[in-house]
């Protein structure tokens, strides 16, 4: 039987994965920071440093994978699709997150 | 004079036999009886000897007729369920069950059914499934097993809200939802152990009913609860949870103080979380999300908020943005914006407890809400569609067991519930007549030909809820035959 939490559960997912969350990074963050971000956790990923492998949130902590990071750049490079992310983390801003 | 009272006894406890289980469980239950006498009586002479005389009318009865009842009724199946079951030893479970006058012969397979259930043991070939109460409980094991909770759910509704005459064996509601409660129990999941319980009976049951009323916050009686915890089965593995219980009860006579005034940065997501409709909706679609409820004037409460937050400035900063990042469709990503923010407050509104307003009931400056409200009615419209679907009169796209069926009626029976609720009956009625009425009615007849006893059980559910629905809508000649239709398929189970 199809279930709403499953819908729910995946909405839910979807915002604490913005990608801006993933990368640690505010919404007015330029493309090179993008990059620069992203290639410095990938970097710690691989060597396997444990304060690279969570992120925060306003809603509290998730875990972080080298896959989530490549998938966050990618999304932002893409101007469109940055928009409606950087849209969406505008709305916590100002909160501190991880509380 | 103790003759004549015996005989009177038994008869009459044949007799009730004979109508809750049939003939097979008397014959049965009179052979395991004269077994019991004979042992009995043996026992009794020796002891009659021994107390040469002084033994009382009572002792007497209870030797005679309390203990061959005892020992042939509940000792086989007590023994196989509290001594042989944990062992995991089947075939000496079943036989114990068939040993006992509680149980119909025709039950057996689906005991087998159960049993293997509690081993995630999957379910035989279709032929050999009987949609009846032990199956359907094995299948919210099975449910279990698999941490497909909302299945289980729908299952104990189901089983709950029963029609007056559908056959619930007295074991099964004592077994099958004792292993159901204390499923969820083990999970600390107190509102489902209270919803299971309301359709059980028996010691465990009872005493784990009023374990998750002291657990989630109830008034409890302590005195009921250590009663309950002596005469229940695991006391060793429950001891230290009622010990907690009772030492809470004993402490709780002090007043609560408030909670602490908040403090950043908590404080600070608290206020944000009230000023921006963004950081309210994604913690709304976390509380939902961990199936906590959600009430629908929260609902459409951010609703409101998002009508505010989407307004032309806001939309006309977000275009302004679109140009800098050289985004040429601005407006068109505003209004895709806008969609996935109705889609999601959709899937909110969806699970929330509360009525929906009406449509075109909200102001000129509320059209998210008439439009969530329209979005709510299309999603419950198209669930009633999609829940349908399987319930084809067509053999070859048919469930591959009655069971199956059932559960595949459940969530149809579930859509139309959440229909009617939100929508109301009127556009229900329009519903019944162009979609559900004859496509139910088509696909149950086909259950009945094809597979007959086999899902007599279900099919008098189903045409008992038809004659149900059709009575509500008006549908007068359709609740009557649908009546009768599920008092012929009752009349085979």
């Amino acid at each position: 039987m199809p279930s709403d939490d499953i819908c729910l559960e995946n909405c839910y997912a979807r915002h604490l994965e913005n990608p801006f969350l993933v990368l640690g990074l505010a919404p007015v963050a330029s493309g090179a920071d993008v990059e620069r971000t992203g290639q410095k956790l990938l970097a710690m990923l691989a060597a396997g440093l444990i304060e690279a492998e969570n992120y925060t949130t306003p809603f509290g902590p998730a875990m972080r994978t080298a896959e989530q990071v490549r998938w966050a750049m990618a999304e932002l490079r893409d101007p469109c699709r940055r928009l409606g992310h950087e849209w969406w983390a505008r709305g916590w801003q100002g909160v501190e997150v991880g509380t | 004079m103790i003759y004549l009272l015996s005989a009177v006894v038994l008869a009459a406890w044949a007799a009730a036999l004979w109508r809750h289980n049939g003939g097979g469980a008397v014959a049965r239950g009179v052979l395991l009886m004269s077994l019991a006498a004979t042992g009995v009586r043996l026992l009794a002479g020796n002891v009659g000897v021994w107390a040469e005389g002084m033994l009382d009318v009572g002792i007497a009865l209870l030797i005679t007729i309390v203990l061959p009842v005892w020992m042939c009724v509940y000792f086989p199946t007590w023994f196989a369920w509290r001594v042989l079951q944990p062992f995991g030893l089947r075939p000496a479970v079943l036989a114990g069950f068939w040993m006992s006058a509680l149980v119909r012969r025709r039950d057996i397979p689906s005991i087998r059914i159960f049993l293997g259930a509690l081993r995630n043991v999957p379910f035989p070939s279709a032929s050999l499934v009987t949609a009846d109460a032990w199956t359907a409980l094995a299948a919210a094991v099975q449910a279990e097993h698999q941490r497909a909770f909302a299945r289980v759910d729908a299952i104990i509704e189901a089983l709950t809200h029963l029609p007056s005459e559908t056959r619930f064996p007295g074991l099964a509601r004592q077994v099958g939802v004792e292993v159901l409660a204390r499923r969820a129990a083990s999970r600390r999941d107190w509102a489902a152990v209270l919803r299971m319980t309301r359709i059980g009976h028996g010691r465990s049951v009872r005493f784990l009913a009023l374990l998750a009323q002291a657990e989630s916050g109830m008034s409890f009686s302590l005195g009921r609860l250590r009663l309950a915890w002596i005469l229940a089965p695991m006391r060793i593995r429950t001891y230290r949870q009622v010990r907690a219980l009772a030492q809470l009860s004993q402490s709780r006579a002090a007043i609560t103080p408030p909670p602490p005034q908040l403090k950043t940065p908590q404080a600070a997501l608290e206020i944000a979380v009230f000023s921006d409709a963004r950081l309210r909706h994604v913690r709304l679609l976390g509380a939902a999300a961990k199936g906590q409820t959600i009430a629908m004037q929260e609902v459409l409460s951010l609703a409101h908020a998002w009508q505010k937050a989407l307004d032309g400035e806001s939309l006309a900063r977000l275009h302004a943005r679109a140009l800098e990042l050289d985004v040429r469709n601005g407006a068109q990503q505003a209004q895709t914006v806008k969609a996935s923010v109705l889609q999601e407050l959709t899937e909110l509104a969806d699970v929330a407890v509360g009525d929906l307003p009406p449509l075109g009931g909200g102001s000129s400056t509320d059209s998210l809400v008439d439009a969530l409200a329209h979005s709510v009615q299309n999603h419950l419209y198209l669930k009633v569609d999609k829940t349908l679907a399987p319930l084809d009169a067509d053999p070859a796209k048919r469930a591959p067991h009655p069971l199956a069926a059932w559960e595949n009626w459940l969530a149809l029976r579930e859509a139309v519930d959440r229909f009617e609720q939100r929508v109301g009956q009127d556009a229900l009625k329009a519903l019944w007549y162009s979609q559900i009425r004859d496509r139910v009615w088509g696909w149950a007849y086909g259950e009945w030909k094809e597979r007959g006893e086999q899902s007599g059980w279900a099919m008098a559910i189903v045409f008992d809820w038809m004659a149900d629905q059709a009575e509500v809508l008006g549908d007068l000649p359709a609740a009557a035959i649908n009546r009768e239709n599920a008092r012929v398929a009752r009349l085979a189970v």
